[in-house]
């Protein structure tokens, strides 16, 4: 089942001076089975939205629909207890959240608060840790011992062996290097793609974002400004200069030659293809 | 005289494994220096280092021509300013304005000079609006907004960046990226910037490459470039402008690389012109 919200809207402390309108009525249908990305600039909105996805906020009006759960002003945690095993949120920096003595304890911690047995909490952490990458001589590793890469695949284990059908990244790649970054992506890809995960990524890679992702929504001042697919989205320059987002570099150089007398159109997001435009362009005058 | 001087440094977390393994490097005056290594390689370490937050086990550290120890680490502490990854614990004051001033009260500013200097400072990275705001209540990117203007207000000799741009959006990042290139060209301070964009690394002057605590290669962005199957075995990447112009170059098309876009743009409009 999809994901909808309808008229979505979040004030944080209201009636005090702190009062904040982080989202203002969002209604959307997120895909099942898909990769959407959410971008937008810092402040956006897009973490308050996606905090809503397992009801670590409730909306100050409007609603959310996941599964078959309905969050509405006042639902309560307890009656939805369990859609937090179906929505695996992952913050930014997940590692700072890891607290047990070895990595095993930890991702057991999960499915033990959700009433599993110890010994079975166990063999699922066992389980869960090649799917990210790292072999079972870490089971009683520290998980402080990892390095900032490893660690963050620990933390993201925490959440897989929950088995959510619904994934929610928040970043999941800053701070990794190019190849951690691009294992991490692979990951969360094989997970759509074999496991059908929906997948939902905030990212402000837009190298990956091109790569990876079947839709886009785009958060401006806790509004969506933009639902495209990802296709469309990369070949209109404008809008993405217009909402203050960095183009891939393949989008920036086709700008630059561009405004130097070549003519690349916009629908080529490759680089074998712009490379046969540019050397035809380049060789035009032989 | 030399911003840094690293010789034979070693240290370790645990006294069993040494995650900093012998290294040694210069970074001179005025320079812009990027760091790169894989996650785990050491880089933050050294930049926890380099401002006596950690101390080493053997080796030396100078900074801007001082040895760095016990007597000499505040010193020192007033020429050298670090933006950190995680923002969060950075934070002082009550609000945006007052951690600022925080820095400034420390290197002796008068206090008629602060609010200028607090304006301007929050004004460079797009948080002016934000003076009064309460600094655990911003969101990541904007946090590391705070702590970057917390370090601009003060221009100390030498900045220390330790992947201080992850929170950013792509626009917050180049316009923060933009304000450490003007500090380095205009004010002629030492950027040390530990990176993993590799166009970042292309734009600096200097490449230190770590790789398992030691160092692995240092020079010019492009002769790091050129050895990019090294680069590849340490989970490093290039940057796509190279890659392209790589591709340019199996054509037949370019007869040397570039590492920018920029200069792949300049590179093919000679092209266009000459045919």
């Amino acid at each position: 089942m999809s994901i909808k919200t309808n008229e979505l809207t979040h004030i944080y402390n209201p009636g005090t001076p702190f009062e904040k309108l982080a989202l203002n009525g969002i209604t959307l249908n997120i895909p099942k089975g898909k990769v959407t990305a959410i971008i937008g600039q810092t402040g956006s909105g897009k973490s308050t939205f996606v905090q809503h996805l397992n009801a670590l906020l409730v909306p100050t009006s409007g609603s959310v629909d996941i599964e078959n759960y309905h969050i509405q002003p006042g639902t309560k945690i307890k009656d939805i207890k369990e859609l937090r095993k179906k929505v695996g949120l992952v913050f930014q920096f997940p590692e700072y959240q890891l607290f047990e003595e070895t990595i095993e304890k930890d991702i057991a911690f999960g499915p033990k608060n959700f009433g599993t047995s110890e010994e079975e909490a166990v063999a699922l952490a066992k389980k869960v840790l090649p799917i990210v990458g790292l072999d079972d001589r870490y089971l009683q590793r520290s998980p402080f011992d990892l390095s900032g890469g490893q660690k963050r695949r620990v933390a993201i284990a925490g959440i897989l062996v929950l088995e959510p059908n619904i994934l929610v990244l928040d970043e999941p790649t800053a701070g990794l290097d190019p190849q951690g970054a691009q294992e991490m992506m692979t990951l969360f890809m094989d997970l759509n793609k074999k496991q059908g995960k929906t997948v939902l990524l905030v990212s402000h890679d837009m190298e990956h974002v091109k790569d990876y992702c079947d839709h886009v929504i785009v958060f401006d001042q806790g509004k969506v400004k933009i639902e495209s697919s990802v296709k469309e989205f990369f070949q209109h320059p404008e809008w993405m200069e217009n909402i203050g987002i960095n183009p891939p570099a393949i989008i920036r150089l086709k700008k630059m030659l561009n405004e130097k007398g070549f003519c690349i159109p916009d629908d080529v997001l490759e680089m074998d293809t712009l490379v046969k435009i540019v050397k035809e362009q380049v060789k035009t005058y032989e | 005289m030399d911003a840094v001087n690293i010789k034979d440094l070693v240290f370790s977390y645990d006294e069993q494994h040494d995650t900093i393994k012998g290294i040694s490097f210069v970074i001179p005056k005025g320079s812009y220096t990027t760091i790169i290594g894989h996650n785990g390689s050491g880089k933050s370490t050294i930049a926890k280092l380099m401002i006596g937050l950690l101390e080493a086990k053997s080796g030396t550290i100078e900074i801007l021509g001082q040895k760095l120890d016990e007597s000499t680490v505040y010193s020192i502490r007033d020429h050298v300013g670090i933006v950190f990854q995680n923002p969060d614990n950075q934070f002082i004051g009550s609000t945006v304005a007052d951690d600022i001033a925080f820095g400034l009260e420390n290197h002796c500013v008068p206090q008629e000079k602060m609010q200028a200097i607090i304006e301007e400072s929050a004004a460079k990275v797009n948080m002016i609006n934000y003076l009064d705001s309460e600094p655990t209540k911003l969101s990541g990117g904007q946090k590391q907004r705070v702590a970057i203007a917390g370090i601009l207000a003060i221009e100390p000799e030498i900045i220390i960046f330790d992947e201080s741009t992850s929170m950013l959006d792509p626009q917050g990042k180049k316009s923060i990226n933009e304000q450490i290139k003007k500090l380095h060209e205009k004010k002629n301070v030492t950027i040390i910037s530990i990176t993993h964009d590799m166009e970042e690394v292309a734009q600096s002057e200097h490449v230190i490459v770590l790789k398992d605590g030691k160092v692995a290669m240092s020079g010019k962005p492009m002769e790091i470039f050129d050895k990019e199957e090294a680069l590849h075995e340490m989970k490093l990447d290039i940057p796509f402008a190279l890659k392209f112009s790589k591709e340019l170059k199996k054509e037949g098309i370019f007869d040397k690389n570039e590492c920018t876009l920029e200069g792949v743009v300049e590179a093919l409009c000679q092209l266009k012109q000459m045919n």
